[in-house]
């Protein structure tokens, strides 16, 4: 049991398993990662290296920093860590070694970081969400766009009140500002702004610019039984567009009506704004015309009304319960080990 | 919706004709001095003027252009490689100040600094507004550290290949600084991503290839605690993570996409 506490904290372990880390993260750097690949992306990289995507995805080593054997590598390292500060603990227990106590300190920062990663693995969550200003997001689900991890309900409402786009020279980013409101359940209704490097906590996430915006048109489609839908087109306004008064934005779709599925393609322009479309199913072209705001035209049986053209932009939710733990590892880490080395001469 | 901000012109910029001859004069000098400090010893004071010399003019472009773009110039390639450039000389010349007897064991920095600041010369000078996620206080430190973490860890590498058995204390303490300040870098870029984009790691190559370098050399500085890989051997074991390091800062991007590679390859 003494053998075994003793070689749970030792050098040895330590840089074996720092080793192996580091050939992991290099693996993980080099070789295409399928988590990070859209399925387009994901199928272009299996045609291209069909020879060996097989045995990588067998192996997991496509993707390596979502398979089990990294994170227990990463779990011996923090048992070796743990361990391995205890014991410099216990050595220096009554002893005045100042640059031994920073090596503890900044030990047991690592422990604080390495934990912290593993619970954000874990727990963390991102999503894209689209908002057309005026539009109320009430937590549903299929409006996100996750990235990684699962939500957790949405326990509120949140309101994209106006975009505004600074752009410079015509054609660059320089602050994308969102107004927005909300109100948690059972609170107050409030108001405040998000911008660039600037997210707002909003019932317990983190809410960011996505950088993307642009315009988008509602749609109210009278189907053939009488019920009434709502189609929301976004058109991504292109960068070279950014700083033009007579904006144009295309836009192609397929949507399912149930019983067939109808091509769309649409091109937005302003101002004033019109909606220029395109709708066939199979060969058969069903509408081709412009359509201006409150006009209306016969699609295939059903009536579709341009009903309203406003700015739309794009909000990334993020909530993450490891990262004050990671940080505070960090400034931990960095006090112990700088105590430590400043105390050494050069 | 769109509302157009007041553009900064860059009135100050020197024309890229000058920054030609002028950075490239610097480049030579440096790798002159190098080749003095090395082979003939008796001239290492009228190197280290020429150094010194070609240093004010270096930082004299890299403020003029700071000045002109209303912003530090740290993200472009062209950026990144002329400061890097003057880190390494900066480094070099407090080095060999506090010890002389560096002047020819560190010379390699010298060498490195000319081929990086005649590299830099290769990429286009444009001046690049930064867009909203670089426009972040954190960027001014991370960057910053990664040169310094460079330079220092290009002191380390010349150590153990002009040093000797002389310096191989130093060399090994250093390498302790060298993981410090490249861990500290790695840290600094996770909390700008975390205050940019939500996420404070997101396995991107760059990532986890400088997540591996700083790995790397916690296994020299572990290994160099046992007797046996103590001294020379260990200092020039080291030499892998440096390989590591420069592969990670100026390699990675040629051959991997990375979300660094959208501003460092302009």
């Amino acid at each position: 049991m003494i053998r075994l506490w003793h070689l749970l904290g030792s050098h040895q372990l330590a840089t074996v398993l720092l080793g192996v880390l580091a050939l992991l993260a290099m693996l993980g750097g080099t070789l295409p990662q399928t988590a990070r690949l859209n399925p387009q992306e994901r199928q272009g990289w299996q045609q291209e290296w069909s020879a060996s995507s097989g045995w990588l995805d067998s192996l997991r080593l496509s993707d390596v920093f979502g398979a089990w054997w990294f994170w227990l590598v990463c779990a011996l390292l923090l048992l070796n860590l743990v361990t391995g500060t205890l014991q410099l603990m216990m050595r220096l227990r009554g002893r005045r070694e100042p640059g031994m106590w920073g090596v503890a300190l900044g030990h047991g920062g690592l422990v604080l970081l390495i934990a912290g990663a593993m619970a954000s693995a874990v727990s963390g969550f991102g999503a894209h969400l689209e908002l057309t200003e005026g539009e109320v997001w009430s937590g549903a689900p299929n409006k996100l766009v996750v990235d990684r991890g699962h939500a957790d309900e949405f326990s509120g409402m949140l309101r994209l009140d106006k975009v505004e786009a600074v752009v410079e020279q015509g054609s660059r980013l320089r602050d994308l500002r969102l107004a927005v409101s909300w109100q948690e359940a059972g609170g107050a209704a409030q108001a405040g702004e998000i911008s660039s490097n600037r997210p707002l906590h909003v019932a317990g996430y983190r809410i960011y610019p996505d950088n993307t915006f642009g315009h988008s048109a509602v749609l109210e489609r009278v189907l053939r039984d009488g019920s009434r839908r709502l189609l929301l087109v976004h058109f991504p306004l292109p960068r070279a567009q950014w700083g033009a008064m007579n904006w144009q934005v295309e836009h192609g779709r397929a949507i399912n009506t149930g019983d067939e599925i109808r091509s769309f393609r649409l091109r937005l322009e302003g101002e004033p704004a019109r909606l220029h479309m395109n709708v066939s199913r199979g060969a058969e072209q069903l509408f081709e015309g412009w359509l201006n705001l409150g006009d209306s035209a016969e699609v295939g049986g059903e009536r579709m009304t341009l009903r309203q053209v406003s700015p739309w932009a794009g909000l990334y939710l993020a909530a993450d319960r490891g990262v004050p733990w990671v940080f505070a590892g960090v400034v931990l880490a960095v006090m112990g080990f700088v105590f430590h080395l400043i105390g050494r001469r050069w | 919706m769109v509302t157009e901000a007041g553009a900064k012109v860059a009135a100050t910029m020197l024309m890229p004709e000058l920054v030609m001859v002028l950075q490239g004069g610097i480049a030579v000098i440096y790798m002159l001095a190098a080749a003095l400090m090395v082979l003939w010893p008796r001239l290492q004071l009228t190197a280290l003027m020429l150094v010194a010399g070609a240093l004010l003019v270096h930082v004299m472009l890299f403020m003029l252009r700071w000045h002109g773009q209303g912003q530090l110039p740290l993200v472009t390639r062209y950026e990144d490689l002329t400061v890097d450039a003057l880190f390494l000389v900066v480094v070099y010349l407090l080095a060999q100040w506090r010890r002389a007897e560096l002047r020819r064991a560190a010379a390699l920095m010298l060498a490195a600094a000319g081929v990086l600041a005649l590299a830099a010369l290769s990429y286009s000078q444009d001046f690049y507004p930064w867009s909203p996620a670089l426009r972040i206080f954190w960027l001014q430190i991370h960057a910053p550290l990664n040169s310094l973490a460079m330079a220092l860890a290009t002191l380390c590498a010349s150590l153990a290949l002009l040093g000797g058995k002389a310096e191989e204390g130093r060399c090994g303490r250093l390498l302790w600084w060298v993981l410090l300040l490249w861990s500290v870098m790695v840290a600094t870029g996770a909390y700008w991503a975390y205050l940019a984009w939500g996420r404070f790691w997101g396995w991107d190559p760059i990532e986890s290839w400088a997540l591996a370098t700083a790995l790397a050399y916690a296994v020299v500085c572990h290994l160099m605690l046992r007797p046996a890989w103590a001294g020379l051997r260990g200092c020039r074991l080291a030499l892998l993570p440096y390989a590591m390091l420069l592969f990670t800062t100026y390699g990675l991007v040629l051959v991997r996409y990375s979300m660094h590679g959208q501003y460092l390859f302009r």
